[in-house]
């Protein structure tokens, strides 16, 4: 059994239900509909691919993490720092202090991981 | 059960003739009996691939996505689509700038297809298109992934179909085959057989109430080439760095190869 993709379907289907259980946050997936966010969190190194779509999120989790071209954007950011990068002020100093590290459309960047945190994990 | 040891490495069309399952057909007939079968499955087929393999076809079909490599912009044909699965997911994947085209010879199963995808709002980048896979009817070097997920066990000449998706691939792209294949231990081996020969058309009847479809897709498993002949298949028309990784004890097996 690939239990990557167990946990990876797993994952999504928590994510999903959660999404449909309140129709707000299905409104906050607009925006990001048709693009895709990589999420790697340090030390870790295990890549999280989510794809939007209006309606959902399709989750990967990739033995590596993908190249910088394979999605629109790329967000490494260290575990420690995780609850820090809601807030897009403190975007700036956790680069600085390397804890954070994005790739890609930088514009898409700084608005992904605050949707994503909101979406999927509040 | 003494059927249930034949050896699937015989070639596809002798003298005239192929296999049906366990049956011997003309080989210009197969093609519409598969149709038949799969024509009065289709509305059923989703729920039963559940109960069939208990959900597992769904982490199965995950595999087989995540070993693509699919990025946004590609252009994926997933063949032998039937209702839509992989599609689905690649869709999502190489977004609106990608393509994806579902391709099956049977119009039932890919209208089922097509409506399971407009209710999930695919719309935007799926092209739909009825297609033999032995005669694709695609321009050479198209695209970037092809797949087939249980499929290729229903064609007629897979030699021909190889070949002819090895044409629409790009010089860079790849080829995955998810099928039934052979498993790795002979104890899990006799279970299997056990559960394919005589719970699985029992099944069948019982939700799809078609026991004959399903007493076919137990005898098409197999007499479907095992792991090592497919990939020495897939060598002959030219794939290469072919490789293949078997699942729940080779039960199941994707197949990879590269046009270079």
């Amino acid at each position: 059994m690939p239990l990557r993709q167990l946990a990876a379907a797993l994952l999504e289907q928590g994510s999903n239900t959660l999404l449909k259980l309140d129709p707000e946050h299905v409104h906050l997936l607009k925006p990001l509909a048709g693009k895709s966010l990589q999420l790697v969190l340090t030390p870790i190194q295990w890549p999280l691919v989510l794809y939007f779509s209006d309606t959902q999120i399709d989750i990967s989790l990739p033995e590596q993490q993908l190249e910088e071209d394979a999605v629109d954007c790329s967000v490494i950011v260290a575990l420690s720092a995780l609850d820090q990068i809601r807030d897009t002020n403190n975007l700036t100093k956790l680069i600085k202090a390397d804890k954070l590290d994005l790739q890609g459309d930088l514009k898409s960047c700084k608005i992904y991981p605050v949707y994503c945190l909101h979406l999927i994990w509040i | 059960m003494e059927n249930q040891t034949q050896t699937p490495t015989a070639p596809d069309i002798e003298n005239g003739k192929t296999h049906f399952g366990f049956k011997q057909v003309d080989a210009q007939e197969k093609e519409s009996m598969v149709a038949d079968v799969f024509h009065n499955v289709a509305a059923k087929y989703d729920i039963m691939n559940d109960v069939m393999s208990l959900g597992i076809h769904r982490i199965w079909k995950r595999f087989t996505i995540d070993s693509a490599g699919a990025r946004k912009g590609q252009q994926v044909l997933d063949l032998a689509g039937g209702t839509g699965d992989l599609t689905a997911k690649f869709s999502r994947i190489v977004g609106p700038t990608g393509r994806v085209t579902l391709s099956d010879i049977n119009p039932s199963m890919l209208e089922v297809g097509k409506d399971k995808l407009r209710d999930m709002g695919l719309v935007q980048n799926i092209d739909y298109v009825e297609a033999n896979a032995e005669e694709l009817p695609f321009p050479d070097n198209q695209f970037d992934i092809v797949t087939m997920a249980f499929g290729l066990r229903n064609v007629t000449n897979k030699s021909k179909a190889l070949a002819s998706i090895y044409r629409v691939l790009k010089p860079g792209g790849r080829l995955l085959v998810l099928e039934f294949s052979k498993p790795t231990s002979e104890g899990l081996s006799k279970i299997y057989d056990a559960y394919s020969f005589h719970l699985l058309p029992k099944m069948g009847k019982l939700v799809a109430n078609d026991e004959e479809s399903y007493r076919y897709l137990a005898e098409s498993i197999r007499m479907h080439p095992d792991q090592e002949t497919l990939k020495g298949m897939m060598e002959e028309v030219g794939f290469e760095n072919t490789t293949y990784t078997n699942m729940t004890g080779g039960i199941v097996a994707l197949h990879k190869g590269y046009k270079f």
